[in-house]
């Protein structure tokens, strides 16, 4: 009797213990969803917040649950969640229109340097040639950004396209589970529509890069042409090899060997440049002062023999 | 062996004559067909035959024709069928094994009271249970109906007819269960997310692969496979017991 009278006691002190540690858990931790709807709950908070990845995924956990009821509703959120996702993706790049602008703009930068190097080679002046090299090495490097530009806009678009077409079908389904949903058929229908546009700007983007794509080669063809007129001591500093002639460029070791174009009357061409002719060339030439070496007083270049081990 | 199971797969199928063959014209018409090498209406007579009068000879030699046709999902159905029919059918298992050898798929995991209840036909045990509760309760009343001193005999049949009797109870939940197994019809079957024409694909399934029927909505089937549970059109997915 006595035990069952200290118990008695010590209850409201256990219950208050207990109560305190529920309160302790539901403050500090969320709680895990388990159920379909749970998994619906979470999703539509975070596609409320725009984190479209994470309400993916739960709409996905509460539509593999199998439960009749969430189903419809799931199916109808995910589609957005889907679609919100791509336009977001979309959004964070370049716009085609934009894409297709500065493309536009670099293919007829691309096409003029074209032109100035065939009229040098034509001419056979060195002078003219060595600009028109260089001119040539500017357009290809905007043409490289560009397409570069492009190709990633094209990724993504395919990207979002992939999302936008499940999206799609994810309307549809909702329509199809639950019939009496006019909004999921209106939602498949429009993004059908933004689908439809996507891909005429894919088509266009491809017609871009193809454009681009053709201008690099004639591009590399010209260049590649002058670069083996051009005496080697003549080219212009960093102008053949690097990163920029990965793709059918001069390369260093090619251009070893050749020699400078004998004029008619037998002696070689001299090197004569007009102050503007020098002007234009030293314009073509980009100095990069970010990337000067320090200079070094102290050392006097003199070969040091290393010693110990190579490693 | 491989060699006696390819003959076993060549072998003319089962004569019009053979135990537990339903004899009517289309299982005629097929063996005919069969035996001219056109196997797609030779499965077509044969399925006819099976709707009609189901027999585990018909079934083996629709499973044959089937896989002539390269129908392997329907073939490993119909020696499946076959086996429900007659668990003692040699030829339909020894097909499966070389069915399931050659496409890759796995035998369904049986629990231990669906392996016990393919012991014998899945009709069999429902009469096996009828006939020793009937012989337990007749053995414990008809003598003191009689007016009868009940014999120690009677007890200990009795009591084994009861043992019997539950013993049978189990394999027939274990029937009841094998009710739900099936087997996907076509290659490349996909399974969806949800019951709908464009339902997000999560798995493709192989034809001849076991899964467990749950549910039905609509025109699909909620399957559970070893990749998962999903919907299945259900023209692409057939039950053992047919229904």
């Amino acid at each position: 009797m006595r035990g069952w009278d200290d118990m008695k006691r010590c209850a409201p002190l256990l219950a208050l213990a207990i109560c305190g540690r529920a309160l302790e858990a539901g403050g500090t931790n969320a709680v895990a969803p388990v159920a379909a709807r749970d998994f619906y709950n979470a999703g539509t908070e975070l596609l409320a917040a725009k984190h479209f990845a994470g309400a993916e995924e739960m709409f996905q956990s509460a539509l593999a649950a199998q439960e009749d009821r969430v189903q419809p509703p799931a199916l109808y959120n995910l589609g957005h969640a889907r679609f919100d996702d791509g336009m977001a993706a979309l959004k964070s790049g370049p716009s085609p229109q934009s894409l297709a602008a500065q493309g536009n703009a670099s293919g007829v930068k691309a096409g003029l340097a074209i032109r100035r190097a065939e009229s040098a080679l034509a001419e056979n002046q060195l002078s003219k040639m060595v600009a028109a090299y260089l001119g040539g090495l500017g357009a290809r490097r905007e043409l490289d950004s560009v397409e570069e530009a492009v190709r990633q806009a094209m990724k993504t678009c395919g990207d979002t396209l992939d999302k936008w077409r499940r999206a799609e079908d994810d309307f549809k389904g909702a329509a199809e589970l639950n019939p009496a949903d006019t909004n999921a058929v209106r939602n498949a229908q429009i993004v059908g529509q933004y689908i439809d546009w996507l891909v005429d700007s894919l088509r266009q983007m491809q017609h871009l890069g193809a454009m681009l794509g053709e201008r690099h080669h004639q591009l590399n063809e010209v260049l590649r042409q002058i670069g083996g007129r051009i005496p080697e001591p003549d080219l212009p500093p960093g102008a053949p090899g690097g990163d920029q002639d990965e793709d059918g460029g001069m390369q260093p070791e090619s251009l070893r060997g050749l020699k400078e174009e004998v004029s008619r009357a037998g002696k070689p061409i001299g090197v004569r440049l007009s102050p503007d002719e020098a002007k234009q060339i030293l314009e073509g030439i980009s100095v990069d002062d970010s990337r000067q070496l320090p200079m070094n007083e102290t050392r006097t270049g003199q070969h040091r023999e290393k010693s110990g081990f190579t490693w | 062996m491989k060699a006696a199971v390819l003959i076993l797969l060549t072998a003319l199928p089962c004569p019009p004559g053979a135990a537990r063959a339903a004899t009517n014209d289309c299982f005629a018409d097929g063996v005919a067909a069969y035996r001219l090498g056109q196997f797609a209406r030779a499965a077509r007579d044969f399925e006819k035959a099976a709707a009609t009068r189901p027999a585990a000879g018909t079934l083996v030699n629709l499973g044959l024709s089937e896989w002539q046709c390269g129908h392997a999902g329907p073939a490993i159905l119909a020696w499946e069928r076959a086996r429900w029919l007659d668990p003692f059918d040699a030829r339909a298992r020894e097909n499966l094994r070389f069915a399931r050898h050659a496409i890759q798929v796995e035998a369904p995991g049986l629990k231990w009271f669906e392996t016990l209840s393919g012991w014998l036909p899945a009709g069999a045990w429902l009469w096996l249970a009828g006939a020793n509760l009937s012989l337990a309760t007749g053995l414990m009343l008809l003598p003191g109906i009689l007016r009868r001193p009940k014999a120690g005999w009677h007890q200990a049949m009795a009591a084994g007819a009861l043992c019997v009797f539950l013993f049978s109870l189990t394999a027939n939940v274990g029937v009841l269960s094998r009710t739900r197994l099936g087997f996907v019809l076509e290659d490349n079957a996909p399974l969806r997310l949800t019951p709908t024409r464009d339902g997000e694909v999560t798995a493709t399934l192989t034809g001849g692969e076991p899964a467990r029927k749950l549910r039905t909505r609509g025109k699909y089937d909620l399957i559970r496979t070893e990749y998962g549970t999903g919907w299945i059109d259900r023209g692409q997915f057939g039950l053992v017991s047919g229904q």
